[in-house]
Parts: structure tokens; C-alpha cells; sequence
């Protein structure tokens, strides 16, 4: 996969952040697997169809993602993830996709997102595509996010 | 869900003893161990998804490879998982786009594993089918985005 | 001489399961392909007897393939095998000039029947 694909991910991740209050964030690493599988607390996903074809998962620790919940509603405390939350950060997953596949249909290339998911747990072992993927890690005041991308390009 | 039974037992082997009425699903899905996923978009939005317990997963897996498998972990086991789900989703799909000229194309599958695991959406609802097995239950849980009338 | 088959398809389970049934029944697979692009290169290096070919795979999908390899290479039979089996898609499949179109799930006797379909 075309490292081109990465860049619309990264902006409007970085967009949407910065809406919320979150902004110094910069990139960390580049990685490129041959399937992925992820390992981390917690997995948020949205598929894309269209011209393109794949799954897009964003990971992060608990402690990012309850800091991210909290930007979210307005900086009030999350002590412990729980249904509100969580359905908070799908809803994150969905707006970070939405933006990049505007940034796409800018560069006319038609994208249709599915909905979003949420996958917390012990010991998961999340497979997001059995194909290549681009892994980009970004580092923010609250934690590192982790963009998994597996289009089938 | 008709199609669901059949492919089940013609790709796996095992047979579905008793089938729960379509239910609403409100909120979270607790999973079994064994969870995938494949998203759609369309004229409309959704996610198709079944959960299972480990043994019974690996069950089937064994039986449409025709090769033991024993650890969740493997990636052929993964990948015979994922297949499966892919299969039937576009078996239910196909019936969608030629009778309600929905035009829905499937994401890729997904697959996770995992003990404890909570799987959330924002906004969906969604409806749930239990089936038994002689392995244990299997779940599949259908979400549309503006809901579904059961 | 047994016919020899190309699978193409992106899931490593389909390759071994059709690998099974094949060469059960006394056909040689030459080779696997997990995309439509490496399934075009393949069919043009070992020219196969007979293709199978998946619809939805990453770079480049079923029915791209199907059409790379008829344009030239008229005589060469491709059966479909897709769990994607809507109107819209048999008809590009068609089009493209598939000779045989099979929905997954599948079966020895669905799979061997094709086989007798078009050889």
C-alpha cells in the first residue's frame, strides 16, 4: 500500500483532535506489517467502501482513551470507561474516517464509511485485515494514538 | 437467517438445534470469545456480526479445513473464521441488493479474540439471534443505523 | 495428463479448501494467487487448464482479472467462485466472460459438476 493513503488519516485525525482541544501532536512512526493484528486496550474500527475497499482501526490505551472521552464532553472527568463513553469513542472513530474520506473525495476518489465499532477486552488479539497494513503511531499530550490502515490498494 | 442455518451446517458440518426468535439488542454486546465482523454501506448502513465461544469456533474451523485447529491464536484459524463470515454476509447481502435494490458493499472481515470483551457502536440498533449447538451457542447480531423492524 | 487449475482467491482457507477437493478427485492445482493481479501474472506464466477466481480481493478484483486474461487469452476458462452473487455483479461477471459463476458456499459435487461443465 501507497504511503499517500496515510496522509488523509493523519489530517484528519489532527483536525478532529484539534476541534477537541488537543492539539502539539506529532507523528511517531511509520510501520508497514504484512497482516495486521493488533494488540492494545482499546480498538475503535470503520470500515470504507467505495473506490477504495479496507478497515480503518484507531488503538489506544485506557488511559488515552479516557482522556480522550473527556475532550470529548467537554473536559468533564471520566473516571472508568463505560456504555456512554465508549459509544463516545465509536462515534470519535467515525468522525476521524468521515473527515479523511472528504479529504479523498477531494482527490476524486469516492469513499463510503460504515459504521462504527468499539472493541474493548483482556488479552485481544484484533485482525483488521488479512492483507498489508500501515500502522501510524502519533504522539498527543494525552497518549499515543495508534492509525492502523488496511485498504485494499 | 434461514440462509445463516443452511450455510452453517453445509460449511461446517454442525447443526443448529434450536434457534431464538429475532430479538432486540439494546446497547453493548458482551462477546463469547470469538467475535467477526463485517460492515456494509449502501443505501443504507449496518454490521453484521457473529460471536461464539472459543471451542465452538475452532470446531468449525476444524471441520470446513478439514484440519485440527486448536488455538484461537492461528492465523489459518483467523482466516477460516473471517472466511466464513464473509460467506454468509454475502449471502444475506446478495438477497438484500436483488430484492431491495439496496446497492450495500461489504467491508473486509474483521476478527478479535479475546476474554472479557465488550463490543460498542454509536447509534446503531440492532437485533440478535441465538442458536444452540452441541458445541455451544453461536450469536448473530445484525445492527442497521436507524434501527430495524423486528 | 490431469487438467491443471489456478485458485485465485485472498483467504488461505479457500486456497486449501479447494486444493482438497481438487486434488481429490484427481486434478493438479499449479498454483495459488491471493490477488487478481498476481492471478493474470500467474495464468500467463503456467497457462492452467482452469481457473477459479474470487470476486472482492486487494489490488486488483475478480472480475478486472477475468477481463486481463480473456482479452487475450479467449480459450481460457475461468469459473467465478464468490460469496457476492447480487445481479448487478453476475452480470459484469459476465460480461467480463466468466464461464461458469458459483456461489460459496461450495462443495465437491458443485465444484467438480463446473469442472465437467466446461472441459
Amino acid at each position: 500500500m501507497n504511503a499517500k493513503y496515510v496522509n488523509p488519516f493523519l489530517k484528519a485525525v489532527e483536525h478532529v483532535l484539534g476541534q477537541f482541544g488537543i492539539v502539539d501532536i506529532t507523528k511517531k512512526s511509520l510501520q508497514t506489517k504484512e497482516d495486521m493484528s493488533i494488540e492494545s486496550d482499546v480498538t475503535a474500527f470503520v470500515g470504507v467502501v467505495g473506490d477504495i475497499r479496507g478497515n480503518v482501526a484507531y488503538a489506544f490505551s485506557e488511559e488515552t482513551a479516557k482522556k480522550l472521552a473527556s475532550a470529548m464532553m467537554m473536559g468533564m472527568p471520566v473516571e472508568a470507561l463505560n456504555d456512554m463513553t465508549r459509544s463516545a469513542l465509536a462515534e470519535l472513530s467515525n468522525m476521524f474516517t468521515g473527515n479523511a474520506a472528504a479529504i479523498f473525495e477531494s482527490e476524486k476518489c469516492h469513499l463510503d464509511i460504515t459504521p462504527p465499532s468499539l472493541v474493548v477486552g483482556e488479552e485481544v488479539l484484533f485482525v483488521l485485515s488479512f492483507f498489508q497494513t500501515l500502522t501510524v503511531s502519533i504522539d498527543t499530550a494525552i497518549g499515543t494514538i495508534d492509525i492502523h490502515i488496511g485498504l485494499e490498494v | 437467517m434461514e440462509s445463516t442455518k443452511t450455510l452453517l451446517k453445509d460449511m461446517t458440518g454442525i447443526d443448529i438445534v434450536k434457534m431464538s426468535v429475532p430479538t432486540e439488542q439494546v446497547g453493548e454486546v458482551d462477546s463469547m470469545g470469538v467475535c467477526t465482523t463485517i460492515t456494509f454501506a449502501g443505501k443504507c448502513k449496518g454490521r453484521f456480526m457473529i460471536d461464539m465461544p472459543p471451542e465452538l469456533a475452532l470446531a468449525m474451523v476444524s471441520n470446513m479445513s478439514g484440519e485440527k485447529m486448536d488455538s484461537i491464536k492461528y492465523k489459518l484459524f483467523l482466516a477460516g473464521i473471517a472466511e466464513m463470515n464473509n460467506i454468509i454476509a454475502g449471502d444475506a447481502n446478495t438477497v438484500l441488493n436483488n430484492q431491495y435494490a439496496l446497492g450495500l458493499r461489504l467491508a473486509p472481515p474483521i476478527v478479535f479474540t479475546g476474554k472479557n470483551m465488550i463490543v460498542a457502536t454509536a447509534k446503531m440498533d440492532a437485533v440478535f439471534i441465538e442458536a444452540s449447538t452441541e458445541l455451544g451457542p453461536i450469536k448473530i447480531n445484525i445492527a442497521f443505523e436507524g434501527g430495524i423492524e423486528v | 495428463m490431469s487438467k491443471r487449475v489456478l485458485i485465485v482467491d485472498d483467504s488461505p482457507m479457500i486456497h486449501n479448501m479447494l486444493r482438497k477437493t481438487l486434488e481429490g478427485n484427481g486434478y493438479e492445482v499449479c498454483a495459488d494467487a491471493s490477488n487478481g493481479r498476481e492471478g493474470v501474472h500467474l495464468y500467463e506464466k503456467l497457462q492452467p487448464d482452469i481457473v477459479f477466481m474470487d470476486i472482492t480481493m486487494p489490488i486488483m478484483d475478480g472480475i478486472e482479472a477475468v477481463k486481463c486474461i480473456k482479452d487475450k487469452y479467449k480459450e481460457a476458462k475461468i469459473i467465478m467462485l464468490t460469496a457476492m452473487g447480487d445481479e448487478e455483479i453476475m452480470s459484469q461477471a459476465e460480461e467480463a466472460g466468466v464461464d461458469i459463476f458459483l456461489k460459496k458456499p461450495f462443495n465437491d459435487f458443485k465444484i467438480i459438476s463446473a469442472i465437467a461443465n466446461i472441459v
